[in-house]
């Protein structure tokens, strides 16, 4: 304290700290206390070194030695010239920083002295030379409402709904729509970023979703890139033309389970799955019991999918029946010669037992029978490779989806009654084809999705999502429509399946006197078992009619609602029963267009078990019985689509 | 006769080796990746058989492949300086940390390490302008394309490979004002599966010139296959399309490492920053296809010869950013602070920048 006393006199020290009342708002302020208390003197900073302190007080500047003094205020440097350097790949350097030149920082480190290139890292640290810093923003900012009120204060926080600012008053929490923020710490008030991830079936899926993303921002004039991660999975940032992100979406590719999963546990806001899911599923992987999964989860059917034959295309066979899947799969029918090909062993190839397809054969078509799988071909991993082997194999068999089809030849399918079904898009799409699986978009209720998000599913469902989902090998769920003339095979499995009697010849013939002018639609509503109340795909296709009718394309058009059962009971009885459900089709499209449709423009018919599409020995062949088809007869038929 | 045979030529070895310590410099290259394919190290083992022609039986050569990143380079290069060499190149990025401790380590010896930004007393780093060889790029796929779309390969969102992007498109737009570009990024340098899938996924986006900053043959491959253009990037790649490479941005090390090797000979050579380009021919352009009209090549090789005389900087305002902001004014170039930290697209882009 010696050494002070000799530097400053008492009142010059009492001076210094009565100036520093008049000027506490100018920067650079600091006040300096010695160890003891005995002295403090406050003033601009001006300059310090290893030794001294300069301070600038209102009788001139001293310089006061920094061992005796500890220096208070923003101002003050630090003790430490110890920072760190981060560059944007990860790696790091620390130490004491020993200069810097205006491009190189000078840095000891315990492995010895370092030149840095100053423009690959980041400077942290008390340290950090003033012009490698971002400049201060002055927090200040005034919030302003419409009514001329405003507020002026330094911005603590904003949190996209609130500002939180310290006022001369007191902190205030501002309610951002009320307020025009103005200062250089406003906040980006853009739209906020929606950040979400798709969990989808890999191949297939991933390419939908990329299809039908690049189709929605093209129409909504936004862009896209692609950014793929270390892991596979894809990041599509959506932006506007200049470069601002409005979307950070990313894709993870899981099978249906992992995605049910990824859903609860809020990995991903939306699961994109290959299959409508059960109860018994959803239960699994909650661990509770849920007799209705839409109290948890809204499901949108997105495209149809379907199980079929694939072998050699140089294979003569053109034809497999359910039954025969399931001898070929479980080793029961080894040679192509039982089938009607050549004597060849058959070579049968298979996913391996965590994929979806497997477990999806084991259900409907080993299991129903009985049957275990038997595969003397090779056990695949990916879908597509198991394609490209079967297209260069003659004896090879497998049966799997329809839209991984590539080289490989797609048998029509006959079902136990011999009824031929090809699994053609429009058959997918009337339900006819038996091995026929819905995707699904599964969103849980109680999840906050973005409303971009939103927009992004709405579009997937859409129209034009349909057709990126038919570029992938799926089959959309658009409306589609077929004349009488191509429903040729459909009636000759009706006739050859069923001996009609003189009621049903004669119902049959009133049924092709009212469709013979008329053009069928693929959409075909069915009914929940023993009830009048359609299922989710029911629901979604009434209000795809609906958008039809207020398109204007069924203008002056008549629309047809012909009910059908299955053939269990008598045939009078049936025929009501028919009736009634075509009924009920036609109240529901009356009600969801009140206004556009009168009841007149739409006609109802009952027509029992005459031509059905499904067998009636089979449980599954019934239910696509009892169904409603829809058809269109008048003078716009053939402008649909 | 046994005896003195094995006397001879343990005479021979001693004085051999006496040699080696006496005179004649020992250089090491280390390269991250195999020999088979051509690109970025097969471009510094080409300037490697250029410094043994120029220099002869002055020093002693060796080299390396395969040598991985991270501790087996720093292994690698302790070990070499353990040996007795006298100068190592390090030509990869990735052999940072490496060859900062085993410079430390035998501060005798001298390490350079291309691309890197950290020097030790002992160390030298080195780079290459890429950007300015986007301008002959960027000229010709402007003309060429028919689509007015250029597909990019892109790796990581860092300054590098921005500024190359930049660079590519401003001097495309400067010769085809309705020229897009749209990046893919790949977050890998080299991944032969995820580059061809990109360049298919371009180029049914519509894009019919590809550009690339990944180090794999596979977009020019592509490029030939579905009948559109490419660029040899790091290396000509005409050999795997001989009808799709319109030129090559070609990496030419041979004038450094002469140059650095003569320093080290005589005594004078010293811890040093570099990052040349097109003007002391480190940058090379490639010759171009013949699929380009006459008045369109000549047109390209005026830039570069501009460039090289320094007349033609490749960021020349006036040049906003992409959000709209202003960046250079008319007239203003680009300063190397700024190259090497450059964040953002320019103005026309319309892609987003992975963050």
């Amino acid at each position: 304290m010696k050494q002070l006393n000799k530097l400053f006199s008492r009142s010059l020290i009492a001076a210094g700290m009565f100036f520093a009342t008049f000027v506490s708002a100018q920067e650079n302020m600091v006040t300096l206390r010695s160890i003891d208390q005995n002295f403090e003197a406050t003033g601009e900073l001006v300059s310090s070194d290893e030794e001294f302190y300069v301070l600038r007080t209102i009788i001139g500047e001293m310089n006061v030695p920094r061992s005796e003094v500890n220096c208070i205020g923003e101002a003050c440097p630090t003790e430490s010239a110890d920072i760190l350097l981060t560059s944007g790949d990860g790696s790091s350097f620390s130490g004491e920083l020993l200069g810097f030149d205006g491009t190189n920082y000078i840095l000891k480190t315990t492995i010895g002295v370092l030149t840095i290139r100053s423009e690959f890292v980041q400077c942290e640290g008390a340290a950090c030379p003033p012009e490698t810093q971002a400049a201060e923003i002055d927090k200040t900012i005034v919030l302003r409402s419409g009514d001329g009120t405003f507020f002026e204060g330094q911005l603590q926080e904003y949190d996209g709904t609130n500002y939180i600012l310290a006022t001369s008053v007191g902190v205030l929490t501002i309610r951002g729509e009320f307020v025009q923020c103005e200062g250089e710490a406003c906040p980006e008030t853009g739209p906020v970023v929606a950040r979400f991830t798709i969990a989808s079936p890999e191949d297939e899926g991933e390419a939908f979703i990329g299809e039908a993303l690049a189709r929605f921002t093209s129409e909504k004039s936004l862009n896209l890139t692609r950014s793929i991660g270390g892991e596979g999975n894809t990041q599509y940032l959506i932006g506007d033309n200049n470069g601002a992100l409005i979307a950070d979406i990313t894709v993870i590719a899981a099978n249906d389970r992992a995605s049910i999963e990824d859903l609860f546990s809020s990995d991903a806001a939306f699961a994109l799955t290959r299959e409508a899911f059960s109860p018994e599923t959803v239960a699994e992987v909650t661990g509770m019991a849920v007799p209705d999964i839409n109290e948890f989860l809204s499901s949108r059917p997105i495209a149809l999918d379907a199980l079929v034959a694939h072998i050699n295309p140089a294979n003569r066979v053109n034809s497999i029946s359910i039954t025969q899947m399931g001898d070929i799969l479980s080793g029961r029918i080894t040679n192509w010669a039982e089938i009607g090909g050549d004597d060849l062993q058959i070579t049968v190839h298979a996913m391996d037992p965590e994929s979806n397809l497997a477990q999806v054969v084991a259900r409907d078509i080993l299991g129903p029978r009985g049957l275990r799988l038997s595969v003397n071909g090779t056990i695949h991993t990916s879908l597509d490779e198991m394609g490209e082997t079967i297209a260069d194999d003659l004896s090879g068999f497998t049966v799997s989806y329809r839209s991984v089809a590539h080289q490989t030849k797609i048998t029509s399918t006959r079902n136990v009654c011999n009824m031929f079904s090809s699994a053609n898009s429009f058959s997918l799409q009337t339900g006819e084809y038996p091995l026929t699986s819905t995707w699904n978009l599964y969103t849980l209720n109680n999840h906050d999705i973005p409303d971009f998000a939103k927009s992004v599913a709405d579009y997937l469902v859409s129209d034009q999502g349909q057709a990126a989902a038919e570029t992938v090998g799926l089959v959309g769920l658009a409306i589609d429509q077929q004349p009488m003339s191509a429903q040729g095979e459909r009636l000759l499995s009706a006739m050859l399946a069923e001996g009609l009697n003189t009621q049903g010849v004669n119902a049959y013939r009133n049924y092709l006197a009212e469709v013979s002018t008329a053009t069928r639609l693929s959409t075909t509503l069915r009914f929940l078992t023993g009830s009048s109340t359609l299922d989710a795909r029911g629901i979604a296709d009434v209000r795809r009619i609906s958008n039809l009718v207020s398109s204007g394309a069924l203008d002056r058009d008549s629309i047809m609602v012909i009910g059908f059962s299955d053939s269990v009971g008598n045939f009078g009885g049936n025929i009501n029963l028919s009736r009634n459900r075509a009924g009920v089709v036609k109240g529901l499209l009356l009600q969801d267009n009140i206004g556009r449709l009168q009841s007149e423009d739409v006609l109802a018919f009952g027509f029992g078990p005459v031509a059905p599409v499904g067998c009636n020995t089979s449980i599954e062949g019934k239910s696509l019985n009892r169904r409603v088809e829809v058809w269109i007869r008048g003078a716009n038929q053939e402008r649909l689509r | 006769m046994q005896k003195i045979k094995f006397f001879a030529v343990l005479v021979f070895t001693l004085f051999t080796q006496v040699a080696i310590a006496q005179g004649v410099p020992r250089i090491a290259f280390i390269y991250h990746t195999s020999e088979d394919t051509i690109g970025w190290s097969f471009e510094h083992d080409r300037a490697r058989k250029d410094v043994e022609a120029y220099f002869g039986n002055q020093i002693e050569v060796s080299y390396f492949w395969d040598i991985a990143e991270g501790d087996a380079g720093e292994a690698k290069m302790k070990e070499l300086a353990a040996d007795g060499y006298d100068l190592i190149f390090a030509t990869s990025y990735g052999y940072l940390s490496g060859a900062l401790n085993a410079a430390f380590a035998y501060p005798d010896v001298k390490i350079e390490h291309s691309n890197g930004y950290v020097r030790a007393p002992n160390s030298s780093i080195y780079s290459i302008r890429t950007y300015e060889g986007r301008v002959p790029q960027g000229i010709l796929a402007g003309h060429m394309t028919e689509t007015n779309k250029i597909g990019y390969i892109a790796s990581f969102a860092i300054p590098y490979v921005l500024r190359d992007i930049n660079a590519a498109f401003l001097a495309a737009r400067s010769v085809n004002p309705d020229v897009e570009i749209e990046v893919v990024w790949l977050n890998t340098w080299e991944n032969h599966e995820l580059e061809a899938q990109a360049a298919r996924d371009l180029i049914a986006n519509g894009a019919d010139v590809l550009m690339q900053n990944t180090n794999t043959v596979e977009p020019t491959i592509v490029a030939q296959e579905l009948g559109v253009f490419a660029f040899g990037q790091d290396s000509d790649m005409r050999k795997y399309g001989p009808d799709s490479q319109l030129t090559a941005s070609i990496n030419h090390w041979s004038p450094y490492y002469i140059r650095r090797i003569q320093s080290l000979l005589d005594g004078t050579w010293e811890s040093t920053d570099t990052w040349e380009g097109i003007a002391t021919d480190i940058l090379e352009i490639g010759v171009f296809s013949d699929r380009v009209p006459l008045r369109i090549q000549e047109q390209a090789a005026d830039a570069v010869a501009r460039i090289r005389s320094g007349r033609l900087h490749p960021f020349t305002g006036p040049i906003r950013r992409q959000d709209g902001t202003g960046w250079l004014a008319a007239g203003e170039t680009a300063t190397d602070s700024e190259l090497l930290t450059m964040g953002f697209f320019v103005e026309g882009i319309t892609g987003i920048i992975p963050r």
